[in-house]
C-alpha cells in the first residue's frame, strides 16, 4: 500500500508544479526613442507652424518631446538628435540644447529649441528638421504611426516659423467683419488699440465687439475715402494698395 | 455453397431496383422534379421571373426611375445631406462609396439571379417530356431567351465600357447553363454578339406569336382558361423582341440593322400598337392615359405601382426630395424654345404628365388613375413604340438630318408642328421628351458620348468621360473569382 | 472434408435413405454442462454417413447408426464439439451427453455489431470495456466512462454550457474530419460518431438517457478495418453497445441504485467585490462628465456617494450563489431475468431523475424494456423492446446574468420585495437601465420539453450449422418530442414592447420515425486444423423520417395565465414553421477474414453504399478495408517461453465515409414570390440551389498498431499510429454574384490527419485467486492535421474571421484547423502603456494590421491522456483517475473580453478582478493590461494565446462487494456499494472563466447494486 501511496502524491505534485496560473508575458526588452508630440485633441503630429505675430518677446522657446520605447532606468542616457536647415542659422535664428540626454528615471523628456525673432521673419518663413539617429543606448524601433486621419513619422521632426501670418487667429470670425487679410488685422489694432494677441482668444473679441470693430471700421474707412476725394491726408493703410479700393469689413 | 450465391444475386438485384427507393422528394419545398413535371409548372417559373422583375433594385425602381435616371440627370439633386442622403454622391457619378457598392451589388446579384433562373428553365425545357399545348413551348422557350438577352444588355449598357469608343475592354460574364464554377468576363463586343444571338433565336421562336394577328389581347378570355397567351404586351412578344433588337442593334452601332428593325415595328404597330387616342389624352382630363397605353410594346405589371409616384414624384413629399425636371431646362430646352429645341408647351407628353404645383411642375405619368383596378394602372413601360421612331430618326444614315421625317411623323401624334430640321442635339431633347423616367437616358448620353443634361446651363452638365459612364463591377464579382 | 460439409447440408433432406448395413438405433439425451438444462436443435451424425439428426425440445434424439465402430458428432453453435466412439457396445454410454459452453467464446471477443470475431484474429484497432469497468470509473452514463478509460473518445468541454444536463456535448474519435462551423448549417454534427445499440443504429440522446446498468459491454472501433463495415457512416469511428442479454435459469431480481450530490463549481470565477468595482468604475470615467453640462456632473457625483453609502453601508452581494444549487441525482434498475430451455426473458425498469446545478435544471427519465430470446433447434428469436419517456426542463435566465450583476446593488429591497430593476437614470439621461435577475427568474418562466418514444429490435437467427448461419434483423423506432418556452409580459425584456406583445409562448413538435432492416449469412469454418475462415455478407436498409413544426404566439397580459389561449396574437410577421426531412439508404456489405494457424490474420470489408442525401450523379459509394495481422506469440519460436501471452502486430488501410450531412442538399428547390401576383396567377422562383455534382466526403484511414500482453498477463499495452487523408473536405464556399447564387456547398482542399495512441496498464501485484490485484493504468494520445490545396475558396470564411472581435481560425493551405491565428506582440510599453505589435517581417509597430497575423498557437495538445490506478482487495476497491494535457495553447477569451474590451454598455456589468489590478498606470509600469479606458478597442494579439496545461482530478472512486455468505445472512443474492467522485479538481495554467451560461459541476455518486 505503501508505494501506492508515493505514486499518488508524487502524480499531483507533478501536475500543480507544472501549471501555475500564467499571464501574458511582460514586456520584451527592446528599447528605443521616438519623436511623440500631440496636438490638443490627443493625435499626434511631426510639424508644427509657429508665428511671432503674437509673441510680444523676440524669443521663443519650443519643446519638442521625446518619448522612450520600453523601461526607464536609473542613469542619464544621451540622445543622439540631429537638426538642419536649409535658410535658418544656429546663433542667428535658433538655439540648441547642448548634448540632449533622457534623465534617470524619465521615460520621455523635452528637447527645447529656442527661436529667435528677426527682420527676415516678416517676409520669409523659415525652418528646421530635427531628426532622431539610434546610438548604443536606443534603436529607432518604430519610424512612423498611422492614425485615424493620417499617417505621421515619429522619428523626423519639421519647426516652420515665420513672423507673418498662417492663419487667421481663432476668434476672427469671417461672417462679421468680412475675409482675413494682414492688413485689415494691423489696421484694426491700430486705430482700436487692440491687443493683437487678444484676437486669439474669444473670451476677448466677443460677438458684440467684432459687430462693433465692424461698424467702427467701416465708417472709418468712409472717413478716410471722403478725406481722399477731398484730396486732404488720408491713412493709406485704410486703402487696399493693389485696386485702391477703400477695405471692406462685411 | 450454391444457396449462399443465390442469396448474394438476390440482393444484388433488391439493390438496384432500390434506386428508386432512394430517390426522396422534399415534402416541405417544391423540388425541381416535382414543379417541372408538366406544364403549369413552366408557366409558372416564366411568371415567377416576370414578378421578380418588378423588385426595387431591377426595373421596379433602380433600373427605371432611380438609381439610373439621377445618373441619367433626369432629375435637380440638391446638396442638403439631411434631405438628399446618398443621392447627391451619385448626381456627382462617386460609385466608391460604401451605400453605391452596396447597391449596384445588390442590383447585379438580382438580375444575374433571374439569369440563373431562365437558364434553368431553359436547360429543364431541353430535358423535359412534358408535351406542351399548341406553341406554348416554342414561346417560353422564345420569352426565356429574350429575357436572359434583356438582363445582361441592361448589366453590360450599365458595367460594360463606352461600347462606341471600347468595345474590346473586358465587361460582363455571360451564363448561358448552370455552372458550379464562374464564367470569365467578356469583352463587350462578344458579349453583344451573344445577347444578338440570343435575341434571333427568340425572335424565330416567337415567330407564330398570336401578337401577331390578333394584337396585345388585353381582356382575359371569357371561358375562365389559362390566360397564358393574351395580355401580350406584359410579355416579351414578337415585337417587343425585335424592338429590344432595334435597341441593341443601335447601342452596338449596326445601324443598318437597328433601322430595319425599328421600321419593320414601326409598320407593324400601324395596326397593332397604335398611337394613343387624343381624346384619351387631352379629353379626358381628370384620368388621362398618361403612358400612353396603346404604345406600349412591352411593360411590366406591377401592382403596387404607384408606389414610384409615392416614393420619388409626389410634391406632397416636400420637404422630403422629390424628383423632378430642372425648371429652366424644361422651360427652355425640353418643352420650350419654339422651332431651335422643338419644345412646345401644348406638347401631349408636357400637358398630361407635367403638372404645376406652386413655381415647380412635377412629374405625374406614375401617379394612379381614378379606376385603380385597370390594367393600365399597373404598367412599367419597358419598349414603346415612340423609341422606335427616333431609333429609326438615328440610324436611318450617317446623317441625322435624313431622319427629320421620323421624328416629325412622331411629333405629328403629340399635337405638336413639324421641325425644319434635324441634329443630335435636338434629338437627344426628343428623346427626353419621349422617354423621360423610364430609365433609358443615361444609356443615351453613353452610346452618344456627349454631356449628360442636368440643367439648361452647359458648364453644370457633367462632361463626357468613361468614369462617369462605366460604373465599377460590383465587390461580389470581383472578390469572390 | 467437404464431404463432411455435404452431410450437414443434406441433414435437412427427408430421411429417406434406405441402409445398406445392419443398424441399430442410439437413443439419449444432450444437456448443458452449466446448469444441465436440455440443449434442443444440437446436430447428432456419425462422421461418414450420410445420416444424421437433431435433438427435440427435451433435448432427445434418436439415431440410427450402423452396427459398427464409428464416430458419433454433436456439435452445436457456442459449444464445444462432443465426438464419441462407438464401439457397437457402448450404446449406453449415449444416453446422456453433457456439452460445455465455448470457453474463448465468452472471453476476448471483438463485438462489432455486425460479427463477432476472437480478438486474436482481428485486425482492425478496437477497444472493449466490459460493464464492470464502465461502473468502477463512473455512474453517470456509458459516454462520461468511456471519456475517462480511451484517450482516442475525446468528448469536448464547452465553456458555455458547462455540465447542463441537457445539452448533448460534441465527441469526436481520432479527431475532426469536417470543417468547423458546418454544424449549424445541416444541424447533425459532421464529426460525431455512429452509435450503435445491439445492432442497430441509435443518437446520441439515447445513449445519455441509457441507464448504465443495462449495458453489457461498450467496443470503440476506430480505425478502418475495424469500421469500414458501417461503410459510409463510419468515418468519424463507430461506438458499439451491447445491452444484457438475459441469463437462464431461475428467476433472477436485480436492483441497481445510484444517488448523487453535485455541487457547482465556481473555482474559476474571480470577480470583483463592491469596492473594487466602484473603484474601477470610476478610475474609467464612468462618474466623470464629458458633455460639459455642468448639472450632469453633479448627477453623477450623486450616483457616485449613493453607491458608496451602500458600499460603507456592507453591501457587498454575492450573485453566483442565487441561482445555484446543490443537485440530487438519483437513478434506479429493476432487472428480472430468467428462462427455461427454450425461452430466456428479462423485465426492466429504469427511472433517472437527475438535477442539474442550476435551478430549474432538470432531467427525468423512465424507461421499460423487454428482452425475449427464444431458441427452438435451428431457429433462435430474440426481440428487445423499450419504451422511454422523458421530461426536462431548463432555466430560463443564464447564469451569465447573475455573473455580471454588481456586487453594491441589494438583492432586496427594503420590504423584502424583489425590485424590477437595480438601476433606472432618471429621466433624460441616456444611459443603460440595469434589469435584475432575480426578478426575470421569479416570474412565471419556463423552458421545457417533453418526449415519448419506443423502439423494437427484433433479430432472427437461423443456424443451418456450426458453420453457417443466417440472420434476419429489423428494428423500428417512433420518438415524438415536443420544446414549449414561455416567457412573462413582465421580463424585462419586453419593457419597449407595445402592450399587445409582451410575453412569448413558443411550442415546437419533433417527430421522428426510423426503421432499419438487415440480412445477412455468416460463415465461418475451420479448416483442416489451419485454416480458419470467417464471412459475412448482407443487405442493409434504413430510413429516418423527421418532421419539426411550431409556432410563436405573443400578447400576454398576465403573468399567471401562461395557457397559449390567453395570447392576443402572432408575432408581427410570424407565420407557423415547418420543416421536414427524410434520408434512405440501402447498402450490400461482405466481410472476410482469414487466419492460417491463428498466426496470420488477414481482414477485408467491402461496402457498397446509397444515400438519398446525393444527388443522382453518384448516389452510390463503395467503401472498402484491408487489414492484416501477425501473431508472433504464437510462432514456434516464441513457444518455449510463455513470457508473452500477447504479441500481436495489425496494420489495416481503408476509405470509410462522413454521410452526416442535410437530407435535400443535392435537390434544387422553388418558393412561390408571395410579395405579389399579377393577371397571369402566381409565381415561382429558385429558393436553393442543388449541387447534383456533390461527391462524398472520401477519408483514406491509415493504421499501424501493435497489442502485447506479458509477464503473466500483467502488463498489457497498445500503441497505434494512424494517419487519415479527408479529400475531398466538404465546405461551403461564397460564389461570385453572377452564378445567381451567394455560396454553394462545395468539396474543396483535403485534410491530413496523423497521430499516435498508447495505453499502458500493468499490475504490480496480480494474486486473483485471493482477490487481490492492483493495476497501474497510463494512455496517452497526440495527433496533427494539416489542411492542404485549399486555394483561396475558403476566402470569404477567413476575411470574416478577420474582421470578427474574437475569430482567430483560418483555413489556409499548410495550417492546421486548431491553429491559433493573431499578430504577435511584444507586450506593453512601459514608456507609454501602448501596445506594441511585431509585424510579419520582425519589425515592431504600434499600429495593429490584420495582416500581420501569423499562428501563435495551437489549442491541439501536443500530448494528453489519463494516468490512474486500481486496487481491488478482497471485494474491496480503490481507484483514481487524473487526465492531462500539456502543450496545446489557447486564447483566453475571457481575458480579452473581462479585461479589456470592456465598452461603454458593458461596465455596468461585473468583470474579472484583473480588470482593476494588473492594468497599466503611471506607478505600476510594467503592468500585463493596457490602462483603464472605455474608448480604447484591444485587437485580438499573441499577448492572450496561453499555454493550456492542466491536470484534471476526473474520477475518485470506493468500491465495496460483499462476500456472499454475508450477502446470504441478509437474504440477498449479491450486494456492493460503490462511491464515485467526478471533477474533483483542476488545476491549470490558465485561468478562463470556464461554463458561462451553465456552471461546471463537483459530484459525488453513491451506488448500490443488489441481485435476490
Amino acid at each position: 500500500m505503501k508505494t501506492l501511496k508515493y505514486i499518488m502524491i508524487a502524480a499531483a505534485f507533478l501536475g500543480l508544479a507544472a501549471c501555475e496560473e500564467r499571464n501574458p508575458e511582460h514586456f520584451a526588452d527592446v528599447t528605443g526613442v521616438y519623436f511623440n508630440n500631440t496636438t490638443g485633441l490627443m493625435s499626434v503630429t511631426d510639424s508644427l507652424d509657429l508665428t511671432f505675430v503674437y509673441e510680444a518677446s523676440d524669443v521663443m522657446e519650443v519643446p519638442v518631446k521625446v518619448q522612450l520605447l520600453g523601461r526607464a532606468v536609473d542613469y542619464d542616457r544621451p540622445l543622439d538628435i540631429s537638426v538642419t536647415s536649409d535658410n535658418a542659422e544656429a546663433g542667428r535664428d535658433f538655439i540648441l540644447p547642448a548634448d540632449p540626454v533622457l534623465p534617470a528615471g524619465a521615460s520621455s523628456m523635452d528637447y527645447v529649441v529656442t527661436l529667435l525673432r528677426t527682420d527676415a521673419l516678416k517676409t520669409q518663413k523659415k525652418s528646421l528638421a530635427l531628426e532622431l539617429h539610434g546610438n548604443e543606448h536606443f534603436s529607432l524601433h518604430v519610424s512612423e504611426l498611422a492614425q485615424i486621419s493620417d499617417t505621421v513619422s515619429v522619428v523626423s521632426f519639421r519647426i516652420f516659423f515665420s513672423d507673418m501670418f498662417t492663419t487667421a487667429p481663432s476668434a476672427w470670425d469671417e461672417k462679421l467683419i468680412g475675409k482675413f487679410t494682414q492688413q485689415k488685422f494691423e489696421l484694426i489694432c491700430k486705430v482700436l488699440e487692440i491687443n493683437p494677441a487678444d484676437f486669439n482668444d474669444p473670451a476677448v473679441i466677443t460677438l458684440a465687439k467684432l459687430l462693433y470693430i465692424a461698424t467702427e471700421m467701416t465708417a472709418y474707412v468712409q472717413d478716410q475715402a471722403a478725406l481722399k476725394a477731398a484730396g486732404a491726408a488720408y491713412d493709406a493703410e485704410a486703402f487696399d494698395p493693389a485696386t485702391g479700393e477703400p477695405l471692406t469689413f462685411r | 455453397m450454391r444457396r449462399i450465391f443465390t442469396y448474394i444475386a438476390a440482393s444484388v438485384l433488391l439493390l438496384t431496383s432500390c434506386d428508386a427507393w432512394l430517390d426522396v422528394k422534399p415534402y416541405d419545398k417544391m423540388s425541381q422534379d416535382e414543379l417541372l413535371s408538366d406544364e403549369e409548372g413552366f408557366i409558372k417559373l416564366l411568371n415567377g421571373i416576370y414578378i421578380e422583375l418588378n423588385s426595387d433594385m431591377l426595373y421596379g425602381g433602380a433600373l427605371s426611375v432611380e438609381m439610373i435616371e439621377i445618373m441619367g440627370g433626369a432629375y435637380v439633386i440638391g446638396t442638403d445631406n439631411a434631405v438628399w442622403g446618398n443621392y447627391s454622391d451619385l448626381a456627382t457619378y462617386q460609385y466608391g462609396t460604401e451605400y453605391w457598392r452596396s447597391r449596384f451589388n445588390e442590383t447585379w446579384n438580382k438580375a444575374y439571379s433571374l439569369i440563373l433562373n431562365c437558364n434553368l428553365l431553359l436547360e429543364n425545357l431541353e430535358t423535359t417530356r412534358v408535351t406542351f399545348t399548341g406553341d406554348n413551348y416554342k414561346i417560353i422557350k422564345g420569352e426565356a431567351l429574350a429575357l436572359r438577352a434583356m438582363l445582361h444588355f441592361d448589366m453590360l449598357r450599365l458595367f460594360g465600357p463606352v461600347f462606341s469608343r471600347n468595345a474590346d475592354l473586358l465587361a460582363i460574364p455571360y451564363y448561358k447553363e448552370y455552372t458550379v464554377v464562374p464564367n470569365a468576363q467578356m469583352t463587350a463586343r462578344e458579349a453583344a454578339q451573344e445577347i444578338t444571338n440570343d435575341l434571333l433565336e427568340a425572335r424565330i421562336l416567337l415567330a407564330n406569336d398570336p401578337v401577331r394577328t390578333e394584337g396585345t389581347r388585353l381582356d382575359a378570355p371569357s371561358d375562365g382558361s389559362s390566360t397564358f397567351m393574351y395580355y401580350r404586351n406584359l410579355r416579351l412578344n414578337y415585337y417587343a423582341v425585335t424592338a429590344l433588337l432595334a435597341r441593341s442593334s443601335l447601342y452596338f452601332g449596326d445601324n443598318k440593322e437597328a433601322y430595319a428593325y425599328s421600321t419593320e415595328v414601326i409598320k407593324a404597330a400601324e395596326t397593332i400598337f397604335p398611337f394613343v387616342d387624343r381624346s384619351l389624352v387631352t379629353g379626358s382630363p381628370e384620368d388621362p392615359d398618361r403612358i400612353f397605353s396603346s404604345e406600349v410594346i412591352f411593360a411590366l405589371s406591377h401592382t403596387q405601382r404607384n408606389k414610384l409616384f409615392k416614393n420619388y414624384f409626389d410634391p406632397s413629399r416636400i420637404p422630403n426630395y422629390v424628383f423632378r425636371m430642372d425648371n429652366d431646362l424644361m422651360s427652355s430646352k425640353v418643352f420650350g424654345g419654339g422651332s431651335l429645341t422643338g419644345g412646345n408647351q401644348d406638347d401631349y407628353r408636357y400637358r398630361v404628365n407635367w403638372v404645376a404645383t406652386g413655381a415647380n411642375r412635377y412629374f405625374y405619368k406614375y401617379s394612379d388613375m381614378v379606376d385603380t383596378g385597370n390594367i393600365r394602372n399597373t404598367m412599367i413601360p419597358m419598349l414603346r413604340l415612340g423609341e422606335m421612331y427616333l431609333i429609326a430618326a438615328e440610324s436611318r444614315s450617317e446623317d441625322i438630318g435624313a431622319g427629320l421625317a421620323y421624328v416629325n411623323r412622331l411629333r405629328e401624334r403629340r399635337g405638336v408642328g413639324n421641325l425644319q430640321q434635324l441634329d443630335r442635339q435636338i434629338l437627344q431633347y426628343e428623346y427626353i421628351r419621349e422617354l423621360y423616367g423610364e430609365g433609358q437616358l443615361f444609356y443615351m448620353y453613353k452610346r452618344m458620348f456627349t454631356p449628360v443634361l442636368f440643367s439648361a446651363v452647359d458648364s453644370r452638365n457633367p462632361q463626357p468621360s468613361d468614369a462617369i459612364f462605366t460604373v465599377p463591377l460590383p465587390d461580389t464579382e470581383t472578390e469572390n473569382r | 472434408m467437404t464431404k463432411r460439409l455435404l452431410n450437414i447440408l443434406f441433414l435437412l433432406l427427408p430421411l429417406t435413405l434406405h441402409a445398406q448395413e445392419a443398424t441399430v438405433v442410439l437413443k439419449g439425451k444432450v444437456v448443458d454442462a452449466a446448469d444441465g438444462y436440455p440443449l434442443i436443435g444440437v446436430a447428432v451424425y456419425v462422421d461418414d454417413s450420410k445420416t444424421g439428426t437433431m435433438t427435440d425440445v427435451d433435448g432427445a434424439y434418436e439415431l440410427k447408426i450402423p452396427q459398427r465402430r464409428c464416430e458419433v458428432t454433436f456439435s452445436y453453435m457456442g459449444y464445444d464439439e462432443e465426438v464419441r466412439l462407438y464401439t457397437t457396445k457402448n450404446a449406453s454410454a449415449f444416453s446422456r451427453i453433457v456439452m460445455s459452453m465455448n470457453a474463448e467464446q465468452l472471453a476476448d471477443v471483438v463485438v462489432t455489431g455486425v460479427y463477432e470475431r476472437k480478438k486474436e484474429s482481428f485486425t482492425g484497432a478496437s477497444a472493449t470495456f466490459k460493464t464492470d469497468e464502465l461502473k468502477a470509473v463512473g455512474s453517470t452514463n456509458v459516454l462520461q466512462s468511456l471519456k475517462t478509460l480511451d484517450p482516442s473518445f475525446k468528448m469536448m468541454e464547452s465553456t458555455q454550457f458547462g455540465s447542463n444536463p441537457n445539452m448533448m456535448p460534441d465527441i469526436e474519435i481520432r479527431g475532426k474530419t469536417s470543417v468547423a462551423g458546418l454544424k449549424e448549417e445541416y444541424g447533425t454534427d459532421p464529426n460525431q460518431p455512429l452509435f450503435i445499440l445491439d445492432g442497430f443504429e441509435t443518437t446520441l440522446e439515447t445513449i445519455m438517457n441509457l441507464n448504465m446498468n443495462r449495458v453489457a459491454s461498450v467496443t470503440i472501433l476506430k480505425d478502418a478495418a475495424s469500421t469500414a463495415i458501417y461503410g459510409s457512416k463510419a468515418s468519424n469511428g463507430v461506438v458499439v453497445i451491447e445491452t444484457k442479454a438475459p441469463a437462464r435459469g431461475r428467476l433472477q431480481l436485480s436492483y441497481k441504485g445510484d444517488f448523487g450530490l453535485s455541487l457547482a463549481d465556481l473555482s474559476d470565477y474571480n470577480l470583483m467585490n463592491s469596492s473594487e468595482k466602484l473603484e474601477f468604475e470610476s478610475l474609467a470615467g464612468v462618474y466623470k462628465d464629458h458633455t460639459g453640462n455642468p448639472f450632469s456632473q453633479i448627477r453623477l457625483d450623486n450616483l457616485y456617494n449613493e453607491r458608496l453609502k451602500e458600499i460603507e453601508r456592507g453591501v457587498d452581494t454575492y450573485w453566483l450563489s442565487e441561482p445555484v444549487r446543490t443537485g440530487f441525482t438519483h437513478k434506479h434498475n429493476i432487472y428480472a431475468e430468467g428462462g427455461e430451455d427454450k425461452i430466456r426473458y428479462g423485465i426492466g425498469l429504469s427511472y433517472g431523475d437527475v438535477a442539474g446545478v442550476m435551478k430549474d435544471s432538470d432531467r427525468q427519465t423512465l424507461e421499460g424494456n423487454v428482452d425475449l430470446i427464444y431458441r427452438s433447434g435451428k431457429f433462435q428469436f430474440s426481440n428487445k423492446l423499450s419504451i422511454n419517456w422523458l421530461d426536462v426542463s431548463n432555466p430560463v435566465v443564464s447564469f451569465a446574468e447573475y455573473a455580471y450583476a454588481n456586487p453594491y446593488y441589494r438583492k432586496y429591497n427594503a420590504d423584502g420585495g424583489i425590485d424590477r430593476y437595480l438601476y433606472y437614470p432618471e429621466e433624460g439621461i441616456d444611459d443603460y437601465p440595469v434589469a435584475n435577475p432575480l426578478w426575470n427568474a421569479h416570474l412565471n418562466n419556463w423552458d421545457k420539453a417533453s418526449g415519448f418514444g419506443f423502439t423494437n429490435n427484433f433479430i432472427f437467427e437461423w443456424f443451418l450449422s456450426k458453420e453457417f448461419r443466417l440472420r434476419a434483423k429489423f428494428g423500428l423506432t417512433k420518438q415524438d418530442d415536443s420544446e414549449q418556452t414561455r416567457l412573462s409580459p413582465l421580463h424585462t425584456q419586453f419593457d419597449d414592447v407595445g402592450e399587445t406583445e409582451k410575453g412569448l409562448y413558443s411550442h415546437t413538435q419533433i417527430d421522428e420515425l426510423s426503421y432499419e432492416g438487415d440480412v445477412a449469412a455468416t460463415f465461418g469454418k475451420l479448416i483442416a486444423e489451419k485454416h480458419m475462415v470467417n464471412a459475412v455478407g448482407g443487405f442493409n436498409f434504413s430510413s429516418l423520417k423527421r418532421q419539426v413544426y411550431g409556432y410563436s404566439a405573443n400578447g400576454f397580459t398576465d403573468d399567471r395565465f401562461d395557457a397559449p389561449s390567453f395570447a392576443n396574437g402572432y408575432p408581427s410577421g410570424g407565420s407557423p414553421d415547418y420543416s421536414q426531412s427524410l434520408k434512405r439508404a440501402a447498402s450490400f456489405y461482405v466481410n472476410g477474414g482469414y487466419v492460417y494457424d491463428d498466426r496470420y490474420l488477414m481482414d477485408f470489408n467491402y461496402r457498397l453504399d446509397g444515400a438519398s442525401m446525393f444527388g443522382t450523379g453518384n448516389r452510390f459509394r463503395n467503401t472498402w478495408s484491408v487489414g492484416t495481422g501477425w501473431n508472433v506469440h504464437k510462432e514456434p519460436f516464441m513457444q518455449n517461453s510463455d513470457f508473452f501471452s500477447l504479441l500481436k502486430i495489425r496494420g489495416s488501410v481503408g476509405n470509410p465515409g462522413n454521410q452526416n450531412f442535410s437530407a435535400y442538399q443535392a435537390f434544387s428547390t422553388y418558393k412561390f414570390n408571395g410579395w405579389m401576383t399579377n393577371v397571369f396567377g402566381t409565381g415561382v422562383i429558385l429558393n436553393a440551389l442543388g449541387n447534383t455534382q456533390l461527391a462524398w466526403q472520401e477519408t483514406v484511414n491509415y493504421d499501424i498498431g501493435t497489442d502485447l500482453t506479458f509477464w503473466e498477463e500483467r502488463v498489457n499495452v497498445t500503441l497505434d499510429y494512424y494517419w487519415k487523408h479527408t479529400d475531398p473536405l466538404l465546405a461551403v464556399i461564397t460564389t461570385p454574384g453572377s452564378m445567381g447564387v451567394t455560396s454553394v456547398a462545395m468539396n474543396a482542399g483535403s485534410q491530413k490527419t496523423q497521430g499516435w495512441e498508447t495505453t499502458f496498464r500493468i499490475s504490480p501485484i496480480y494474486r486473483p485467486a485471493e482477490g487481490i490485484n492492483w493495476n497501474i493504468s497510463f494512455n496517452a494520445t497526440s495527433s496533427r492535421s494539416v489542411y492542404a490545396n485549399i486555394g483561396d475558396s475558403f476566402s470569404a470564411l477567413n476575411e470574416s474571421g478577420k474582421t470578427s472581435l474574437a475569430g482567430t481560425t483560418r483555413y489556409y493551405d499548410g495550417g492546421s484547423p486548431t491553429a491559433i491565428w493573431a499578430v504577435r506582440s511584444a507586450g506593453i510599453d512601459p514608456a507609454t502603456g501602448k501596445e506594441l505589435f511585431i509585424k510579419k517581417d520582425g519589425t515592431y509597430s504600434f499600429t495593429y494590421d490584420v495582416n500581420d497575423e501569423v499562428v501563435v498557437g495551437d489549442t491541439q495538445p501536443k500530448i494528453e491522456g489519463l494516468f490512474g490506478t486500481m486496487l481491488y482487495y478482497k471485494g474491496l476497491s480503490v481507484g483514481c483517475y487524473f487526465r492531462y494535457r500539456w502543450g496545446g495553447q489557447v486564447f483566453n477569451s475571457s481575458l480579452f473580453q473581462k479585461v479589456e474590451n470592456i465598452g461603454t454598455q458593458d461596465v455596468y456589468n461585473n468583470q474579472d478582478k484583473r480588470a482593476l489590478y494588473d492594468r497599466w498606470s503611471e506607478n505600476n509600469r510594467e503592468a500585463y493590461f493596457k490602462g483603464i479606458s472605455m474608448v480604447q478597442k484591444t485587437e485580438k494579439s499573441s499577448r492572450f494565446v496561453m499555454d493550456d496545461n492542466s491536470v484534471v482530478g476526473e474520477s475518485f472512486n470506493l468500491g465495496y462487494e460483499f462476500p456472499d455468505k454475508v450477502a446470504r445472512r441478509m437474504g440477498v443474492g449479491a450486494m456492493n456499494l460503490q462511491l464515485t467522485m467526478a471533477d474533483v479538481f483542476r488545476v491549470s495554467t490558465v485561468r478562463v472563466e470556464r461554463g458561462i451560461d451553465y456552471p461546471f459541476a463537483r459530484s459525488i455518486t453513491m451506488s448500490m447494486g443488489i441481485t435476490f
